[in-house]
């Protein structure tokens, strides 16, 4: 606390404390000269009371000075005022004052948000300045511009802290101190201060950084600084949801997804049985339980079934049981499409009471149902007429196994099939007639067949000779889910025959987006073809091409045993669920992952459909630049209109450090700011003069007992 | 006799000591001093009871025929009384505003000595402090008029100057005076600490001592307000005090100094008699003879 005066020349009366000592020197130069008989009594009597006098006459006159210098003292008004709030105070200054605009200055404490105090306490810092001190106001937020340089113009400063709005992400509050001090350089005033109103959470401050100094022609000089605690030292503690991924369960069953909640315990106290709820449209549909030792994270798996479509749904802690006042943290929402059911129609060439001799039988098991999470494949014989005649409308994806050439019946209506939007997948084998194939197939294959080669015998002696799977367009959706050592597993199979293709056209290039891609395509096959894998001599090993407004993958070889070992690795069950959902059209519509706050996210239409709007999740429109969204600034769900498709959402999420609320130690940040230089205050009331704490009744109250005390004296 | 004429302006006044004498003592009760001694006279003071070893010739034989008892008749002898009146005229004996302390204890002297000639009683006069025990002025006790003439001169011309020794002139008296000697002193006994012992002395020899002990009134109540510079009246001392301050500790000291003298001279059978110069003057002479009647 220091002192200060608000009537400082008034206080300039205290020196009528030195009249007692003025009174006292002149008056004894007057003593009356007195003869006296009795003056050895009047020595006897002086000695023996020489301390005593000495020491009333002492008291007497420092009471006599406590009057008057009180008196005196107490005209100006004397009160004691806050360090910080004294330094602000004194004299003209240049002053900067950052607002710390981070998420976790939407903490709430008595209803009133921290970010809500930070703008008050502003006001007050500003109306606390002397009306020739410059200033400048800068909102510490995540994409905070530079600071201004100080000027005059209260209003506009009161403009921005009135207008300021916390945001959903981490302030750089070390960076914003150093703009701060750096736009103080541009003032010619010698003083150099920078109040900073923040709740002090350590993810906003980094304490390594170099302290903010401020450059002026005759050197560096360090501001002072004045740290406004907004939470006026309370701890913040706070329970988040600060991730949700979500993932389909197959093995639950058809539209079973696993929604995984990580929930962070940002307090100092452990939670037990913390109510966590799975929602979508607003209906509470999965609920669990979960125990947080306190500073640290844990997740929750929820199951949940949704329908086929776009789900948009949110995973909360209960608001009663949610720790601290963040509310914006406590729930996290996630989007997704959920894919339609594919349904797979799968011709057998080579069926065969021998399973694993059956050509289909790997691809069936496979595709099954707690395997895929979509229905059972419908599995017909080749030969029977049923494959010839099958309503293929009803089908997804159709798969054709070792068949021998179709009738030109059949061929046509797969042909019709594809065009239409279907996938089809062909797999050769010992009863496929390249010619008869060409000729069947005519315009649909990806590249017409030219004849078998045999690079070994049979699989299980061909460990050196058998063809292996050496290029490959791990770009391509299909292969996307193989990373690391899951593609050894894809290229350590062993093939010994396959059937090598007639040249095709160049690959063109295909085009991914957030989108499906191929609806509305009408295209020339061969300028579409491309090559998935290939073998060691080059020879195309899987080939895709698009037909109308749907796809043709070719298999040069088996998907049984036979000519290939592929089907007995671990690499076949997610190649075939993946050429499945990417032949069904059901691949792409999974693809809308979350983003984070902050981010910038590329939106592209579907071919032939153009993006209309895109909202955030207010509803306020967004405009795109070349594509791209702006960062994003609001968490929940954004929504992409398409001109002639359906609309995409995707859900964006605060950073997870955004929710920690773990504050600096007061001392730390006043050690790391210099001890001399910086002065912690709850509030910017004490930078108001006229919010000391008033000394001058307590100095009258001294000056009215010194006299009593002065007539006390005089008495004895 | 009135008060107002007693009364020490009024007294200080009037021409000269031995006017103002006289006027002091028409208003004095007679004294008379009485001889210890039984033995023949014409006053008639008691018969006692015949013991073995009284002369016979003091037997009274009419109260034998009375009583047919022995009775040995007993007269008290009336004697003239030598008397010596010693006078401090030291420098702390000036002080004093309406009248000094040494002309009121010079009025009283000379009253005295005007009660005692009347007497026929022989007075003698030492003026203390006038110098040294051998030089100081000495009048032996005489009883005829002229001598007291002398004294009363020798009182007028007392002046109140410089240190002294009061116990030095008790001594020299001690000396000259014979046993049985009434001495009566006037003294402030201020700077002069030596007097009380020599005061005893001179008891101790047998002689019949009284004190008239003169005090200021200011000395006594210590009245003054202002800051002052209070200067020795006996050498060069000064202290600077505020009166105030000291009063209540002066005022203790003086009654310590009082009660002190008091009891001293009290054990030693030296009577006391305080005597303030704004009293009367024949007040504290009519306390001291009623006391002695």
């Amino acid at each position: 606390m220091n002192l200060s005066f608000l009537n400082p020349g008034l206080a300039f009366a205290a020196l009528f404390a030195a009249l007692p000592i003025l009174v006292h020197l002149l008056n004894r130069r007057r003593p009356r000269p007195r003869p006296f008989a009795a003056i050895a009594l009047v020595l006897r009597s002086q000695k023996r009371n020489a301390r005593r006098l000495k020491l009333r006459q002492l008291l007497l006159l420092a009471a006599r000075m406590a009057v008057l210098g009180a008196i005196g003292f107490a005209l100006g008004r004397p009160e004691l005022v806050k360090p910080a709030a004294a330094r602000v105070a004194q004299g003209p200054a240049a002053t900067a004052i950052v607002i710390d605009a981070s998420f976790s200055m939407r903490y709430r404490i008595g209803g009133e948000t921290l970010f809500s105090r930070a703008q008050t306490e502003a006001e007050r810092a500003l109306d606390a300045l002397s009306p020739d001190a410059p200033a400048t106001v800068l909102l510490c937020s995540a994409t905070t511009e530079p600071a201004a340089a100080p000027h005059f113009d209260r209003a506009a400063q009161r403009r921005i802290i009135t207008e300021a709005i916390a945001g959903y992400r981490v302030s750089d509050m070390t960076g914003c101190m150093a703009s701060a001090a750096h736009s103080l350089g541009e003032s010619p005033l010698a003083g150099k201060r920078i109040v900073v109103l923040t709740n002090l959470a350590a993810t906003s401050l980094r304490l390594d950084a170099p302290t903010p100094r401020v450059t002026t022609p005759h050197g560096e000089v360090q501001p002072e600084v004045a740290l406004i605690d907004v939470a006026h030292g309370a701890a913040l503690p706070n329970t988040a949801v600060i991730d949700v991924a979500v993932e389909a369960a197959a093995a639950q069953g058809a539209r079973q997804y696993s929604v995984t909640a990580t929930v962070a315990n940002f307090s100092d106290r452990a939670l037990t049985s913390l109510p966590v709820a799975l929602k979508n449209g607003g209906r509470v549909i999965s609920k669990g339980y979960v125990d947080l030792p306190a500073k640290s994270t844990a997740k929750k798996v929820l199951g949940a079934q949704f329908d086929s479509g776009p789900v948009e749904g949110s995973v909360e802690i209960s608001p009663d049981a949610s720790v601290g006042e963040l509310p914006d943290d406590d729930l996290r929402a996630f989007a997704l499409r959920v894919p339609r059911d594919l349904r797979t129609l799968l011709v057998d060439g080579a069926p065969n009471t021998v399973k694993y001799r059956d050509a289909a039988y790997f691809v069936e098991t496979a595709l099954a149902p707690q395997r895929s999470g979509h229905a059972a494949p419908v599995v017909l014989d080749a030969d029977a007429a049923a494959a010839q005649t099958t309503d293929l409308t009803k089908f997804d994806v159709v798969f054709l196994v070792d068949i021998p050439a179709p009738s030109a019946a059949f061929a046509g209506a797969l042909r019709a099939f594809v065009q239409g939007g279907g996938g089809l997948f062909l797999s050769l084998g010992e009863r496929v007639e390249p010619d008869a194939y060409n000729a069947a197939f005519a315009g649909l294959l990806p590249q017409r067949l030219h004849l078998v080669k045999s690079v070994a015998e049979n699989v299980a002696g061909a460990a050196a000779s058998a063809a292996h799977f050496a290029r490959a367009d791990w770009n391509h959706p299909l292969l996307q889910v193989f990373s690391g050592a899951d593609r050894e597993s894809l290229t350590a199979a062993r093939t010994t025959r396959y059937f090598l293709l007639q040249a095709a056209a160049p690959v063109a290039a295909a085009r991914l987006a957030l989108s499906r891609v191929d609806e509305g395509q009408a295209a020339d096959s061969h300028s579409n073809t491309r090559t998935i894998l290939a073998y060691d001599d080059g020879s195309p090993a899987l080939v895709e091409a698009r037909y109308g407004a749907g796809r043709v993958v070719l298999d040069t070889s088996t998907v049984d045993r036979s000519w290939s070992d592929l089907a007995i690795r671990t690499a076949f069950l997610p190649i075939m669920q993946q050429l499945a959902l990417y032949l069904g059209g059901a691949l792409s519509e999974r693809e809308n992952p979350p983003a984070l706050l902050g981010e910038t996210r590329e939106v592209l239409a579907p071919q032939g459909a153009q993006v209309t709007a895109v909202l955030d999740p207010k509803g306020d429109k967004l405009s795109l630049a070349n594509g791209k969204l702006p960062p994003l600034a609001l968490p929940g769900i954004y929504r992409v209109q398409f001109s002639a498709a359906p609309q995409l959402a995707f859900a964006c999420g605060t950073e997870p450090r955004a929710s920690d609320t773990t504050r600096v130690d007061a001392k730390e940040l006043a050690a790391y700011l210099g001890e001399g230089n910086a002065a912690l205050a709850d509030s910017a009331q004490s930078l108001d003069p006229s919010r000391g704490r008033p000394l001058w009744t307590a100095f009258l109250a001294l000056a009215v007992l010194a006299f009593l005390g002065e007539g006390l004296l005089m008495r004895r | 006799m009135t008060s107002s004429l007693l009364d020490p302006a009024v007294i200080a006044r009037l021409g000269t000591l031995q006017l103002r004498a006289r006027t002091v003592v028409q208003g004095v009760l007679t004294g008379l001093h009485k001889s210890p001694h039984h033995g023949q006279s014409v006053e008639f003071a008691e018969h006692k009871e015949y013991a073995p070893g009284d002369e016979v010739k003091l037997i009274d034989w009419k109260a034998y025929g009375k009583f047919d008892r022995y009775y040995i008749k007993r007269f008290d002898v009336e004697t003239n009384l030598s008397a010596y009146i010693v006078l401090d005229c030291t420098g702390s004996m000036g002080y004093g505003e309406t009248i000094t302390k040494l002309n009121y204890a010079k009025v009283m002297a000379a009253s005295l000595a005007f009660l005692l000639a009347r007497q026929q009683d022989a007075v003698g006069l030492i003026l203390a402090g006038t110098g040294t025990a051998a030089t100081q002025p000495f009048l032996p006790a005489r009883a005829s008029p002229l001598h007291l003439s002398s004294a009363l001169a020798a009182l007028e011309a007392a002046r109140a100057a410089g240190p002294g020794d009061l116990a030095a002139s008790l001594d020299f008296l001690a000396e000259k005076a014979r046993r049985r000697t009434s001495i009566f002193v006037l003294s402030d006994l201020l700077e002069s600490e030596a007097a009380l012992p020599a005061l005893k002395r001179l008891r101790s020899r047998r002689n019949d001592v009284a004190l008239f002990h003169i005090l200021d009134k200011d000395e006594l109540t210590f009245p003054f307000d202002d800051p002052s510079r209070f200067l020795s009246m006996e050498d060069d001392r000064a202290v600077e005090v505020n009166p105030r301050t000291v009063r209540q500790s002066y005022l203790e000291e003086m009654n310590r100094f009082l009660d002190s003298t008091r009891r001293t001279l009290g054990e030693a059978d030296v009577d006391y008699e305080l005597a303030r110069t704004d009293e009367p003057l024949d007040r504290a002479l009519v306390r001291f003879f009623s006391r002695r009647a």
